[in-house]
């Protein structure tokens, strides 16, 4: 009849087997299953896995990624500077300078100014703001 | 040449030393891509896309460290990610075992079978232990979860493995 602790002792089992340190010592390990026949006949089973996998290798075969990833390195597009973040910037501040102008009355149209330069950066990163990633949902 | 020696080369724009890791670990790279995604097409992309990533990233590596398992982890996110893409192929569908000498075959179809049937995280950890002989801590580093976690995952994973070759 298995006890609540035979899942654990088939685990310090398997540690030990593999040669790690096992939360339980061989003692322990060992009064457990000169009383549980259930432990025993799992851990004979158990060696079956290790059995089969002595006698089977993974499959290597021999094949070249380079040519692909070196093509692929060449078109990364190259890192974007500081350069139109600033220009952006200095658009912004112009914008909100001449909004600031008492006297000034620039009409509706400039309402849209901080809207079209937001748009233009975007179009110049290449980035879709709307666009779902759905890889972000396996990110972990 | 050395491992750190090409990697600081890579750091310093040389893409054509990068060749020198890709080529070295190319072969590791797609066969544990394979026992994951198993299929040897999708593996190949996932392993194409992790050297990428690294290349992308090794500014951020430590080069004091093996290149091969922090190479790992960026390989099995592009692996769990193409997975999760392709929700429908759950299983192993291509051979990712092969006998050694003297090897029963029935036996090995029986162990490709349970690999084939066992969920992509358990069956990682078994072909990492049992292929590449990894110890519980090189475990814990390939798969980011504590040594503990990795000893359950392994117990589990091989009790699941032993009732599909005993159904």
């Amino acid at each position: 009849m298995k006890t609540p602790t035979c899942e654990l002792m088939l685990m310090a089992m398997m540690a030990a087997a593999d040669g790690e340190s096992a939360p339980l010592s061989t003692d322990e390990i060992n009064v457990h299953l000169s009383v549980c026949a259930d432990c025993r006949e799992e851990a004979v089973r158990m060696q079956r896995v290790g059995d089969l996998f002595q006698h089977a290798s993974r499959r290597d075969d021999a094949i070249d990624l380079w040519t692909a990833i070196d093509v692929r390195l060449a078109q990364q597009p190259s890192r974007i500077g500081w350069g139109p973040f600033a220009v952006v910037s200095l658009l912004l501040l112009v914008y909100k300078l001449v909004e600031m102008l008492p006297e000034a009355e620039p009409g509706w149209a400039i309402e849209l100014a901080p809207l079209i330069i937001f748009g233009a950066l975007l179009v110049f990163l290449r980035e879709n703001p709307f666009k779902i990633n759905t890889e972000l949902i396996l990110e972990k | 040449m050395d491992d750190e020696i090409v990697i600081e080369k890579c750091r310093n724009g040389d893409q054509e030393a990068f060749r020198h890791l890709v080529e070295r670990y190319q072969r590791q790279a797609i066969g544990h891509a394979t026992a994951l995604l198993g299929t040897r097409e999708d593996a190949l992309d996932a392993a194409q896309e992790a050297f990428i990533d690294a290349f992308r990233a090794l500014k951020q590596f430590d080069s004091s460290r093996p290149f091969y398992p922090w190479f790992y982890v960026l390989l099995r996110n592009r692996c769990f990610k193409m997975a999760a893409r392709k929700r429908e192929m759950t299983s192993i569908d291509e051979t990712v075992i092969v006998a050694a000498t003297g090897a029963r075959s029935e036996d090995i179809l029986a162990l490709q079978n349970a690999l084939r049937s066992l969920d992509m995280e358990d069956r990682e950890i078994v072909t990492l232990k049992y292929f590449d002989g990894l110890s519980y801590n090189e475990l814990a580093e390939r798969l980011q979860i504590p040594k503990g976690t990795v000893m359950s995952r392994l117990f589990y994973a091989r009790r699941k493995l032993l009732a599909k070759l005993e159904r």
